[in-house]
């Protein structure tokens, strides 16, 4: 054997047992994660026994006197507190005692401690309970975390301070938006709708009218969570001035939402859009707030190269005449184009079965806000 | 002689230091991944916040020969979800799986534009519950599992197509908790779903209700395999947007980018693996901005084989899907927009995950016979058995770790500590059996001809 091989072989060895030493004492630690964990199962089942009752009975016209909450109890008393108030969003009656209780239990200030603590996980909490207990004090901190290219935690905090003060929170939220497009649109979408219509409509069009142009197909779609009066004057304005091709399906799919029928001469000419994809938003939203005369705007679609205009047409056909087969086979019988009859009866049929309207159907699957809601 | 065992010690030495390597990086990566992944969880709440913003889903379940799994299947697709439809592809059944979903759901008939944008076996007819508006069932020839669920897209309504197979068992939040991925980034194409081995636990009417360990050590064997494959297999890899696999049995696809690469191929045994790196290769090379994610918490239960015979032909079939895979898409390796899929991960795939069965089993033979010919010292003899064991408990005992700092869905201190035990006693014969079918699969594969011994012959691709 050579020197080089034995001296090799010598921490081989070592290293053997040091992989030993190494797996028990993972495996001792396992076994404590476990203990520990239990245990603080118990804790909290007892906890929970204890002060769900009481945190629930907010109607109760004379509340018991609360327990006290030994120090170490706080952080679970933290956790139900906002699993529980998170479940009674819609009482006014409880919301308001479990701010009371957040008060004498002093759990306001642990949240307001955790917003400084190093772990994650603690500061999102801290952010959580501070917006549910619409606590003002940690008002600029909030915003400051609002600002952090952290994403969750980021996130957390706009949802906070919008829950804190919606009025004062609509542009400092907005512009947040504008400067977080990493942010999850579903969920900005539920902070906006939270903020309400009202207040955040006029921000975010300015916002929007201001935007670089590549940062508007993001934006756009928030739209359709503001006021009809703003949303549809700027998606008109948009449209209006020179645009890139990518934001027209989404102020499309916001003029489809308010349903304005002033809009559907802009409508048809979208229906000849060389982007299969315009073509398809402009048919579902002409079958949406057009007239039973738009469906012969539509018949062409039917034969399109592309299913899914042909399908939106379909559908557009199908819901302007409800009610009416006859005009519907009537409308068949014109068609020399197979896959253009095909689609018509399979539009036919699924009008005929149960739950099969369809028309939320969308071809990329990217979110489109306000939908279903 | 002497020259040639000490060039191989060298090499088997310096190939057991980059595999474990890898291993320990991946380790690093997936603590990180899992540790960001509960602290998002625990305080976003994100199932029942996005409830109103979850993207409508088509879920395509390829069945052949199910009608003993099926309802349950579709029982488990009861899911707390706003809006969803499913579509069981019945592939040539030769079974009463259509007469059973027909008795089940009264199917009827239906007038569909079928769109062949997939080329599939002929579709015989559409059908159309009038119990469930939400089902529908593709009657069709049978292609193979990837063929059915290429008919089943063809007639998917919404946008995002999940695949489901026939015999898992989906919890009631499965679908919500797949989907979120999604909704935090646009540019994913591909998410999938933790498998869990349901061996063991109890389900009532087709819905999970408790984890449980399986009695028989074959199966238990498995349950440390899985809790390795994906706690840190797939979880490590995932954050630098590098795995290679999405299972079969539950991912979810962007309907249009799985039509654009081409859907599933028939002519592998490895058609969700395969998929996945034709997405990689094609989309790296289109240079489109893309993500394939993986959401680490346990959503979706299936059986695994309980018989020795059954788990063999499943490893060699693993093993050629893996090397049909990787051939078939050999474009990707180090190509110059491949980032970590095409630098890494499918380099480290061909030399440890396709090789690795055959240079593992020609270490011990290396040592054995070296041993046997008194070459190689008994000290050498245990240094070698003990650091190759000694690593193998390692990684397992570190996706028990992983387990217990997230899930920890095997409730009772027992399991644990049954589980530490697997992860030690696999380490004695069940590796090296595995590692042996492995090979075999190399082998078969490398001189063809191995579909017809499988009993799941290569399909020819629809003209």
């Amino acid at each position: 054997m050579s020197p080089d091989f034995v001296s090799i072989l010598v921490v081989a060895r070592w290293g053997s047992v040091g992989l030993m030493v190494i797996v028990l004492l993972m495996m001792t630690y396992i076994l404590c994660l476990r203990a520990v964990l239990l245990m603080r199962e118990r804790r909290y089942r007892n906890l929970s026994a204890r002060w769900t009752p009481i945190l629930l009975e907010g109607g109760a016209s004379s509340p018991r006197p609360l327990p006290s909450v030994a120090p170490g109890e706080r952080f679970l008393l933290l956790i139900l507190w906002n699993t529980l108030r998170e479940r009674s969003e819609q009482d006014a009656g409880i919301c308001h005692w479990m701010g009371r209780v957040a008060a004498v239990t002093q759990i306001d200030r642990l949240a307001r401690r955790l917003l400084r603590r190093r772990s994650v996980r603690k500061q999102l909490l801290g952010l959580v309970t501070l917006g549910q207990l619409r606590d003002r004090l940690e008002w600029p901190g909030l915003c400051q975390i609002a600002q952090s290219g952290h994403p969750l935690l980021s996130l957390a905090a706009t949802q906070a301070i919008a829950r804190i003060d919606p009025a004062q929170a609509a542009g400092t939220v907005v512009s947040l938006i504008v400067t977080h497009l990493n942010w999850p649109a579903a969920k900005v979408a539920g902070i906006l709708e939270d903020i309400g219509p009202e207040r955040v409509s006029e921000p975010l069009a300015r916002c929007l009218l201001q935007a670089p142009e590549s940062h508007r197909p993001a934006l756009i779609p928030f739209l359709a969570v503001c006021n009809y009066s703003t949303a549809l004057p700027t998606v008109r304005q948009i449209l209006r001035e020179p645009h890139l091709d990518e934001v027209i399906a989404p102020c499309l799919h916001v003029i489809g939402k308010f349903g304005d029928r002033q809009d559907l001469p802009l409508l048809y000419r979208y229906l000849t859009h060389p982007r299969w994809h315009v073509r398809t938003v402009a048919a579902g939203c002409v079958g949406k707030m057009g007239r039973r005369s738009d469906q012969e705007r539509l018949v062409p679609l039917l034969a399109d190269p592309h299913w899914w205009v042909r399908y939106r047409a379909a559908q557009a056909i199908v819901g302007l005449s409800p009610q009416d087969d006859q005009r519907l086979r009537d409308i068949q019988s014109t068609l020399d184009d197979r896959y253009a009859r095909d689609i018509l009866t399979q539009a036919i049929a699924e009008g005929l079965a149960p739950g099969q309207s369809g028309t939320h159907l969308s071809p990329t699957g990217r979110m489109r806000i306000g939908a279903g809601r | 002689m002497m020259a040639f065992f000490l060039a191989a010690q060298w090499f088997f030495l310096l190939y057991f230091l980059a595999l474990n390597g890898v291993y320990a990086m991946l380790i690093f990566r997936a603590l990180g991944g899992v540790a960001r992944y509960m602290q998002s969880r625990d305080v976003a709440g994100l199932p029942h916040l996005l409830g109103g913003f979850a993207p409508p889903v088509s879920i395509v379940i390829p069945a052949r020969n199910e009608e003993a799994n099926i309802l349950r299947t579709l029982h488990s697709l009861q899911q707390h979800y706003p809006e969803y439809e499913i579509v069981v592809v019945n592939d040539g059944s030769t079974d009463r799986t259509l007469e059973v979903l027909t008795a089940a759901y009264s199917l009827e008939p239906f007038p569909e534009a079928y769109r062949a944008r997939l080329k599939t076996r002929p579709v015989r007819a559409i059908y159309q519950s009038t119990v469930d508006p939400r089902l529908r069932v593709i009657d069709k020839e049978h292609g193979g599992r990837g063929d059915a669920v290429n008919a089943g897209v063809n007639i998917a309504h919404y946008p995002w197509v999940c695949r489901v197979d026939a015999d898992s068992i989906l919890q009631r939040d499965s679908l919500m908790l797949i989907v979120e991925p999604l909704l935090e980034d646009p540019t994913v194409v591909a998410s999938g779903g933790t498998i869990r081995v349901a061996n063991g636990c109890r389900s009532q009417d087709g819905l999970f209700v408790e984890a449980d360990l399986p009695k028989r050590p074959l199966v238990l064997f498995q349950v440390v395999e899985y809790l390795r494959a994906f706690l840190y297999g797939r979880m490590g890899w995932s954050p630098m947007n590098a795995h290679l696999i999405i299972s079969g049995a539950f991912g979810i696809y962007h309907k249009e980018t799985f039509v654009a690469v081409g859907g599933y191929r028939c002519d592998t045994v490895g058609e969700d693996m395969e998929l996945i790196v034709r997405l990689h290769r094609t989309l790296s090379a289109q240079r489109k901005s893309y993500r394939i994610t993986f959401v680490p918490e346990p959503i979706c239960w299936s059986t695994v084989p309980d018989d020795i015979g059954t788990l063999r032909r499943q490893r060699i079939r693993w093993q050629v899907g893996l090397a049909e895979s990787l051939a078939m898409n050999r474009g990707l390796m180090f190509h110059k927009e491949g980032s970590f899929a095409g630098w890494f991960a499918y380099p480290f795939t061909v030399f440890f995950e396709w090789l690795g069965p055959v240079v593992e089993t020609c270490g011990y033979l290396f040592v054995i016979a070296g041993f046997a010919l008194g070459i190689v010292s008994l000290s050498v003899f245990i240094t070698f058995m003990l650091l190759a064991v000694g690593f193998g408990i390692l990684l397992s005992t570190c996706a028990l770790l992983l387990e217990e700092i997230s899930f920890h869905i095997y409730k009772r201190p027992r399991h644990v500590l049954m589980l530490f035990g697997i992860a030690v006693l696999e380490n004695f014969g069940y590796r090296q059996l595995n590692t042996l079918w492995r090979m075999a699969a190399v082998f078969q594969h490398l001189h063809r001809g191995v579909r017809a011994r499988l009993g799941r012959r290569k399909q020819e691709c629809p003209a």
